[in-house]
């Protein structure tokens, strides 16, 4: 009966840890906190989509998609003005040079100073070389950047 | 069996899931603070060998299966407890039991 009796004792802190893991993901659940985790995957995923099934002006693609934090794009703003719900100016990036449509650009620029979940760590500079300034004049530490 | 039965006073009647009266030597740990330790040393193992992050992924697939705002704690439970248990690893185990089984074996009562 000892053994057991050990075995049970175990088996109460584990419940005590599980209850633990689950009391936490129950808060991070209703409290919306696992938008933050995965921000970056729901922002592509309805960038994505509000591409394929949109184009300026059109509201009933933007009210669609789901209203993250910034509200409907495309609908008339309170002047009456509507404007694409991605942005169609096209900017050159001061990382890599390349011209990127406006509504592309955070993405574009995450992947390009190497700082996406999806992108390529392929060091372009020896590990000497510790820091460089961009044409902002800001300093930058040991950024890795795709090839142009 | 166990000769000891738990103390009549309802804090004390904790019971394992295998049925075992553990209320009275369970008490015995967490009067001694040995509880707390214990629970931090498996915490802490836990968290070293992934098992805490398998079970956060569990629950936030359960989630947004479910919709983030129909989730009850229960529920949650219910969905990690039996992959938890069996997914423990042996050596984390071994060393909680050990550890247990010291603190109970310097109990008098033992």
């Amino acid at each position: 009966w000892r053994a057991q009796l050990v075995l049970s004792c175990f088996e109460e802190l584990l419940d005590f840890a599980v209850a633990d893991v689950a009391s936490e993901c129950h808060r991070i659940a209703r409290l919306g906190l696992d938008r933050s985790v995965d921000a970056e995957e729901e922002e592509l995923r309805l960038w994505a989509a509000r591409v394929a099934g949109d184009h300026p002006g059109a509201e009933d693609g933007a009210t669609r998609a789901a209203g993250g934090g910034g509200g409907n794009k495309g609908a008339p703003d309170v002047f009456g003005q509507t404007h694409p719900a991605i942005a169609a100016d096209v900017v050159d990036c001061m990382n890599c040079g390349r011209p990127v449509v406006a509504g592309r650009f955070a993405p574009h620029l995450e992947k390009c100073m190497g700082k996406g979940r999806k992108a390529r760590a392929k060091t372009t500079r020896s590990s000497t070389a510790g820091r460089y300034r961009n044409s902002n004049g800001e300093e930058h530490s040991n950024h890795t950047f795709q090839e142009s | 069996a166990c000769p000891h039965r738990p103390c009549p006073r309802g804090a004390a009647n904790l019971r394992s899931r295998t049925g075992c009266e553990v209320g009275f030597w369970f008490l015995k740990l967490v009067e001694s603070g040995e509880k707390e330790r214990l629970m931090e040393l498996l915490r802490e193992r836990l968290v070293e060998c992934g098992w805490r992050d398998d079970m956060k992924a569990l629950c936030r697939a359960y989630a947004r299966k479910k919709g983030r705002n129909n989730v009850t704690l229960d529920d949650l439970i219910h969905v990690i407890t039996p992959k938890g248990r069996a997914s423990v690893p042996d050596a984390v185990k071994a060393e909680l039991l050990q550890r247990i089984r010291s603190f109970l074996m310097s109990s008098s009562l033992w």
